[in-house]
């Protein structure tokens, strides 16, 4: 019924990196985009690639199942070409009719296809060597400076842990009611969109109206259970900052910063 | 029905579960610069329940976490969306309510976009303005109103 969804991207493994701070994966990832981003000659650009490949390397996760994800994108990939290749002027390499390809357009078209091939890499990166309950801690420790300027970092850590834990339950239910709703005639794959939209409200109502009955029910279990907010929580596994994590942050750094001064010296 | 904060933060929670399963549902559509997204049909939510600003905030989080262009999408994609779900629930009387994530969603996502990967950008607000307002009007303005009726 469902097409093909991605959930549980996370590949488990014995690999460094697995072993990473979850916030060291997340900074280094920060750090290769802006790279990546940044790059203004081929040098560069070939340069953070390598070193992206050499990451994804280190995972020990087959190149295969990267380009597996990739694969999924690649209308995207095609458009984003597309886009550059027959909306860019420049010095003309065919013409014909209202066709016109330039020779800046080639360029800055594969550069873009490069650019969102690399994003799709390091989220793969990211998202299979870290699970999403490591990522959302990764994320609230990065925040959790901010609670001191009003930014509730647990509150938002907690919804979306609670968030996790109901998606798989949420998937079967919304398999159930549109298996319910197709048996009594619900029709959702002929149409137009528009017309295919329409009963999508009879699923979407029916999941609220449950999510919210669990919602009490489940603020009433973490009650029972003695949950009072942030403040003096411990946790079942501490994440902190190891000496490899400072390593590949060091390291990460260093070859950024060597990347950009190639590209400004040579 | 009991308002504690507990059970505003498990509400938000269910909120961002069930728009991350649409999103993972319509996995096909829901990302990229096509951007058809049923589950942008909870970004109306928050007229009738502020909790769900958070939900919303979350629920754009991890649906891009699985899905998107990773940190790219899960920064600027899900501040977008805070914002918008909180015009949505200031404006909640009013019709810019059901404009905001419309508005917010087609004029900053193509922004960003734009600059990361050059796409068009007139092209892109009117493409994702679309594919919104058809998702905010037809499915979230029915959800509100059937909501209206059988939650209170």
């Amino acid at each position: 019924m469902f097409e093909g969804a991605i959930i549980g991207q996370y590949v488990p493994g014995e690999s460094m990196v697995h072993r990473l701070d979850p916030r060291t994966k997340l900074i280094l990832t920060i750090i290769m985009m802006t790279v990546v981003f940044m790059a203004s000659s081929g040098w560069g650009l070939a340069l953070s690639v390598g070193v992206i490949f050499f990451l994804i390397w280190l995972t020990g996760i087959p190149l295969s199942i990267y380009l597996r994800g990739i694969r999924s994108f690649r209308i995207l990939i095609i458009i984003t070409f597309g886009f550059q290749l027959f909306l860019v002027p420049g010095e003309p390499l065919l013409q014909w009719n209202f066709i016109h390809i330039s020779r800046e357009g080639l360029t800055l078209g594969g550069l873009m296809a490069l650019r969102l091939v690399v994003v799709l890499l390091l989220a793969q990166f990211l998202t299979f060597t870290t699970s999403p309950m490591a990522l959302i801690d990764g994320i609230e420790k990065l925040l959790s400076p901010l609670n001191k300027v009003g930014v509730p970092a647990h509150e938002m850590a907690m919804v979306m842990s609670i968030a996790l834990r109901f998606i798989p339950i949420f998937f079967m239910e919304a398999d159930r009611i549109i298996r319910a709703q197709v048996s009594r005639g619900a029709d959702f794959e002929s149409g137009n969109v528009i017309t295919r939209l329409k009963p999508l409200t009879s699923i979407i109502a029916p999941l609220f109206i449950k999510a919210f009955q669990r919602a009490d029910d489940l603020a009433l279990a973490m009650e029972a259970r003695g949950y009072q907010g942030g403040e003096g929580r411990t946790r079942l596994r501490e994440i902190r900052l190891r000496r490899l994590d400072l390593l590949f942050l060091s390291t990460g750094l260093m070859v950024a910063l060597g990347i950009r001064l190639i590209e400004v010296y040579v | 029905m009991r308002q504690s904060r507990t059970t505003k933060i498990a509400r938000a929670g269910l909120i961002a579960a069930l728009y991350a399963v649409l999103c993972l549902i319509f996995t096909s559509t829901s990302f990229g610069v096509i951007q058809f997204r049923p589950a942008e049909a909870l970004t109306v939510l928050p007229i009738l329940f502020p909790e769900a600003i958070g939900g919303i905030f979350a629920g754009v989080i991890i649906a891009n976490m699985f899905g998107g262009l990773g940190l790219i999408d899960i920064v600027f994609g899900s501040l977008i969306s805070l914002v918008a779900a909180y015009l949505t629930w200031r404006f909640r009387h009013s019709f810019i309510a059901y404009l905001s994530p419309i508005i917010l969603n087609a004029v900053f996502v193509s922004l960003y976009l734009h600059s990361f990967f050059r796409y068009p950008y007139w092209l892109s607000v009117v493409s994702i303005g679309i594919s919104e307002t058809a998702v905010v009007l037809l499915l979230g303005y029915p959800l509100i109103s059937y909501l209206k009726k059988n939650l209170h």
